[in-house]
């Protein structure tokens, strides 16, 4: 069975301006997926909330919610990759 | 079946590496747990270390890291010491010794690099929500040059925040510190509206290969 999607249409040279944008939300779905669950910029963001703490930019207490936050999401997400679940 | 509350079993965990101070050293109970640090000498280098849980060392463990470090600072105050990767533990003295045996040339390169050295790190900080008048650009261009004429090497780390204009290690030999922090201070003075850290002295973890006792070591850079 063909799958009638917008791919299959784009390689018969056949452009149908709503199933374009459908493909356009799921790129941008994927995206921010990527980076919600990429651990590397999970780190960076951990990094650069101690920096801005150290800087004195944001109080402790700020800076221990949101510590807390990106831990338990950095949990999960080692989780997901342990468990080898992919979102690409 | 293992219990999954009971702890770890202990291994031993390597801090650091010097050259072998002639006697098994002890360096106070400092380690992980208040355990005692000391010396396990192979041929000229020792690593220092502690016994230590047997279980992976995260990253984000800020109490850990903190332990870790001020173990090497102290190692540091009297050493050139060859930095070892955060979290480098292993089953035993006899596994210790055997990777000492194996990284032995590589420690010899990297005590060269960083004999009688250490790192100091900058960060800038752009100011959140304020236009400023500075070219951030030249600023930056400046600190390098300054910086780089009193360093032995530098290496530009990743700049992990938008807000971030220059995150640089510097490697420095310890008699050129006090005028490297000088420079810093005057500089710092020209730009005041930046935020500057001026941060170390480190060893020189930056400019070695620190996992130079696990199974990827590679030697000195």
């Amino acid at each position: 069975m063909f799958l009638f999607d917008d791919i299959l249409m784009s390689m018969m040279g056949v452009s149908v301006p709503g199933l374009n944008l459908f493909s356009t939300l799921e790129l941008v779905k994927d995206l921010a997926y990527k980076e919600l669950y990429d651990p590397e910029i999970i780190r960076n963001e951990i990094k650069e909330n101690r920096m801005l703490y150290e800087f004195g930019d944001i109080s402790e207490e700020a800076y221990n919610t949101r510590k807390t936050e990106l831990m338990n999401q950095l949990e999960q997400v080692q989780k997901l990759l342990n468990a080898n679940v992919s979102f690409l | 079946m293992k219990n999954k509350t009971q702890p770890p079993e202990n291994g031993i965990y390597v801090y650091c590496v010097i050259r072998t101070p002639g006697e098994t050293k002890n360096f106070g109970n400092i380690g992980f747990g208040g355990k005692e640090v000391y010396t396990i000498d192979y041929k000229e280098f020792s690593s220092v270390a502690s016994v230590a849980p047997l279980k992976k060392y995260d990253m984000e463990n800020e109490k850990e890291i903190e332990t870790h470090q001020n173990v090497v600072k102290m190692v540091m105050m009297e050493h050139s010491v060859i930095p070892v990767a955060y979290g480098m533990v292993f089953k035993s003295r006899k596994l210790v010794l055997a990777s000492m045996k194996v990284a032995q040339k590589a420690m010899k390169k990297t005590l060269n690099v960083v004999e009688g050295k250490v790192e100091l790190g900058i960060k800038i900080l752009n100011q959140q929500g304020q236009a400023s008048q500075l070219d951030t650009g030249s600023c930056v261009e400046e600190f390098e040059k300054e910086l780089g004429k009193l360093s032995s090497d530098s290496k530009k780390l990743t700049l992990f925040s938008k807000r971030l204009l220059m995150n640089t290690a510097y490697l420095v030999e310890k008699d050129r510190v006090d005028a490297f922090s000088d420079a810093v201070e005057a500089l710092e003075t020209k730009y005041k509206p930046l935020n500057i850290q001026y941060s170390g002295p480190w060893p020189a973890y930056n400019f070695v290969d620190i996992k130079i006792l696990s199974k990827q070591q590679e030697g000195g850079r």
